[in-house]
């Protein structure tokens, strides 16, 4: 079920919101919780409910690990504790990999080593399990360094499977989401958390079904369609990626952190208007940003972080981001965004340690240059997508300027530049560049959703104005009718 | 202060609801395909012809069709009227195969008793069989009206619901769809192309010339591995897109001509594409027997005639000037062309010999010596 479907916003939502609410009322607070549990499931198998067993086993396995390792002073028969943490890590990480990278793996083999070939498992990947894995992760880690208190198998199942955030995160610690489960002041409705989750959920639908499904369109005929590509084309495409990629997992995120505190639940911000960034570092504190602070607390400190020295700190910044990389999927274009990003990140350390800094505009630039291209490896699923797109953009051999110019600029034939169909291979036209600087003013301008309905801060006496409130009525509707005029789509992130 | 975000909760609600009402009526009203009303007709139309052809057949009066591609888009609805009587509307789609055709022809014919059909035997429906994706417009021919409002949910047609001009055009209801008072520059002979060599449709044409030519040269050809296949599968497309409504509508008199594209395009296809000519060839005697079964349907073809070997008459290698849109609709009035299968054979073999003797390698060299 997605979040953006008619089934989703007018049968499962309210009907779980009501109920998890009057069984609360009534004080059945565990059959509440069962119940939101049994949502959460239900909204998981939607999709396909083979693979159910699948988060069932790996929860009902990371739990009974954690219980052991949350009681420092029982073991598991003589296993240390430390030994424990390490098997389930390699358990997880095993099962994440399996699903996700056998086939990766077969192909490189193939390739590589092998000389009689090995046919491919060809496994369909469970839904979210690299985002429960990594929740479960964390949580072992949180449980071995008694970080956790929980040792009821009900509310574990709660955090894992809680339907807001299941799917594509964000991804929360434990201690950051039992303690609202618990606390008796979140299983009252609370209109104040209603007003402001619908009216985050509403930017959020707005942001995925207008925008990001908009720009997908070009985004998808170019990368994947396009034989060929002039280069206002090309930088239309990688362009349109860039902003269908934010908007989508951006405005899935704010559904999540809407949905939830409907629920009193809030949940952590995973973007702060990250293509406002003026250096690389900025970028990654603003972009999936509990994703960054999973890399960082358990990939990149426990490497070493930039405690042993400059060079250390260097391959431990390229290391992480490579397996940032991988984790997104299973393919060298993500092996190598991750490492672009990790040699951007030394790059700029280096630059900083200089202590030259460059004037505010031009780090913006070359900043969201920098994404931009970035972002091409991280879409393409060849390398030969990636280089047709990328040689477009620096090619001045291939310049087409619509139609209509050709009478007027005729003296630039002896340049080379051609007219006619200038965004035909994309199937654009003039609307696609009028829409692309509006969003470009949006997103480079606009407070971002969490700073308009002030999330991070709001308090009791809190409220949004009644403006505000027919404005997200009206981003609601037209979100409605754009889910009634297109097959809705799913998010990007769901395929991570 | 509980009960002031209750009360912005229901704002959003009633936000919701008022919206709703007034952005569908707002919709209904403005309405610029007239799909739920005729609009004053200085209004303008809408130049997509998928979209706006369901206004003009809800809203117009007219008996007869006009039912192509780009290549029938500039024939004129009132001299088809005088020529062959009725009264004909364009409704000629660019690009369209025969299974776009097939969801309008459908909606059209449940609705209206038509005399006279114009339809166009292009080749993407005629050899290569082509079904494209329709879900952007289809919803528009189906027995529900609600579902049509769908149309006017994207940027475009929201713009235009303010700002009607972004849209709506000054469009002449006798070719809505025509273009040929845009592109006259390279009408004239060879030379008007050479002069466009950097426009992006003659920049494709010249490439595919230099590369067939060369692949020629080396004694190449292009020939189908399932040749017998994807000819039954295209005799089977057009059963299914147009003789169904042959045999249907036997009192709608179907005009079916095969565009008269240039003698390059036809050299192309014989000394190069033998496979698709080939099934261009059997599909035509498959249309002129089909044509003695259903006296309803008639084929025009003019592949024979001398006006396709001269470059002036074409903009590139498909679009012919105008005056051949006049000059078609006078050559069926006298039955020229009409094949039949007494001269079926004699007219196949003219036209392939004059598209095997036609020198491309000459084109070439003209294009090399100007690149």
């Amino acid at each position: 079920m997605l979040f953006n479907s008619y089934e989703f916003i007018f049968a499962f939502l309210p009907i779980t919101f009501y109920i998890y609410f009057y069984l609360n009322s009534r004080r059945f607070t565990e059959a509440s919780k069962f119940f939101l549990v049994f949502s959460s499931l239900l909204f998981y198998s939607w999709w396909n409910i083979s693979y159910l067993p699948i988060i069932l086993l790996s929860m009902l396995f990371n739990y009974t690990i954690g219980k052991y390792l949350n009681k420092r002073e029982k073991k598991f028969y003589t296993i240390s504790n430390k030994h424990l943490l390490t098997f389930g890590i390699v358990s997880n990480i095993t099962l994440l990999g399996y699903f996700k990278y056998t086939d990766f793996l077969i192909d490189n083999l193939n390739y590589w080593v092998l000389t009689e070939q090995m046919p491919n498992l060809n496994l369909a990947l469970p839904l979210a399990i690299s985002f429960f894995t990594f929740q479960q992760i964390s949580y072992l880690v949180d449980s071995y360094r008694q970080e956790t208190k929980e040792y009821n198998f009900l509310n574990y199942s709660l955090f894992v499977t809680f339907f807001p955030q299941l799917i594509a995160g964000p991804i929360v610690h434990h201690k950051e989401m039992m303690p609202q489960f618990s606390k008796k002041k979140n299983k009252v409705k609370n209109y104040k958390n209603i007003m402001i989750g619908l009216f985050i959920f509403s930017i959020g639908l707005f942001k995925k079904v207008v925008i990001a499904d908009t720009f997908s369109v070009w985004a998808t005929v170019g990368f994947d369609s396009a034989t060929t590509l002039n280069l206002f084309e090309a930088w239309i495409t990688s362009l349109s990626y860039t902003f269908q990629l934010y908007f989508d997992f951006s405005g899935y995120t704010d559904m999540a952190i809407g949905l939830a505190l409907l629920f009193n639940i809030k949940l952590p911000i995973n973007f702060n208007s990250p293509y406002k960034a003026l250096d690389i570092q900025d970028f990654w504190r603003r972009w999936h940003i509990t994703l960054s602070r999973f890399l960082k607390e358990y990939i990149y400190i426990p490497l070493g972080g930039n405690r042993e020295g400059e060079f250390k700190t260097y391959t431990n910044l390229i290391a992480t981001f490579i397996i940032g990389g991988i984790w997104h999927g299973a393919g060298w274009t993500f092996i190598f965004w991750g490492f672009l990003h990790g040699l951007a990140l030394v790059i700029h350390r280096g630059w900083s340690k200089i202590g030259f800094k460059l004037w505010s505009l031009v780090a913006w630039f070359i900043t969201f240059n920098f994404l931009n291209i970035s972002w091409i490896f991280f879409r393409a699923k060849e390398w030969n997508d990636a280089i047709k797109i990328l040689s477009s953009m620096f090619s001045l051999n291939n310049i087409v300027l619509p139609e209509k110019l050709e009478s007027k600029l005729s003296f630039l034939n002896s340049y080379d530049i051609t007219f006619g169909g200038w965004l035909v291979n994309i199937g654009g036209s003039a609307s696609t560049v009028i829409i692309l600087i509006l969003t470009s003013i949006l997103t480079f301008i606009f407070q971002n959703s969490i700073q308009i309905v002030k999330y991070n801060n709001f308090n009791s006496n809190y409220s949004l104005t009644t403006i505000q409130a027919v404005y997200f009525g009206f981003l609601f509707t037209l979100s409605i009718l754009y889910i009634y005029a297109s097959n809705h789509t799913e998010f990007i992130y769901f395929n991570f | 202060m509980k009960n002031n975000n209750k009360k912005k909760v229901i704002t959003f609600f009633i936000s919701i609801c008022s919206t709703l009402i007034i952005f569908t009526t707002w919709l209904y009203i403005n309405d610029p395909l007239q799909i739920f009303h005729k609009q004053d007709e200085n209004k303008g139309l809408v130049s997509n012809a998928r979209h706006q052809v369901l206004g003009l057949i809800d809203n117009y009066n007219f008996d007869s069709i006009i039912m192509g591609t780009s290549i029938l888009e500039n024939s004129s609805s009132k001299e088809s009227s005088k020529i062959l009587g009725g009264k004909f509307i364009n409704l000629s789609i660019e690009g369209s195969d025969f299974h776009t055709r097939s969801i309008i022809l459908e909606y059209i014919l449940k609705r209206r008793k038509l005399n006279k059909i114009i339809f166009s035997l292009d080749n993407y429906g005629l050899v290569e069989a082509q079904v494209s994706d329709t879900s952007n417009f289809d919803f528009l021919y189906d027995n529900n009206k609600i579902n049509d409002i769908k149309v006017y949910i994207s940027p475009k047609y929201l713009i235009c619901s303010i700002y009607k001009s972004y849209c709506l055009n000054n469009l002449d209801i006798d070719r809505p769809f025509s273009w040929y008072q845009n592109e006259n520059r390279r009408f004239g002979g060879f030379e008007n192309w050479l002069k466009s060599k950097n426009n992006n449709k003659i920049k494709a044409i010249f490439k595919e010339i230099i590369k067939i030519t060369e692949k020629i040269e080396r004694g190449e050809k292009n020939i189908e591995k399932e040749y017998q296949k994807n000819l039954i599968n295209s005799q089977q497309y057009i059963d299914k897109n147009l003789i169904k409504y042959v045999s249907k509508y036997p009192n709608t008199e179907f005009i079916s001509i095969l565009p008269p594209y240039s003698r390059i395009k036809y050299a192309i296809e014989a000394q190069y594409h033998v496979s698709k000519f080939k099934r261009y060839k059997e599909n035509i005697r498959y249309l002129v027997r089909q044509s003695q079964k259903y006296p309803n349907l008639k084929i025009y073809g003019w592949g024979n005639h001398e006006f396709i070997d001269k470059i002036e008459n074409y903009q590139d290698l498909i679009h012919y000037h105008y005056k051949i849109n006049s000059w078609m609709l006078k050559a069926i009035k006298r039955d020229e062309g009409l094949l039949t299968p007494t001269n079926i054979e004699s007219y196949l073999t003219t036209f392939t010999q004059k598209s095997l003797n036609y020198d491309l390698f000459k084109i070439r060299d003209k294009i090399n010596r100007e690149r």
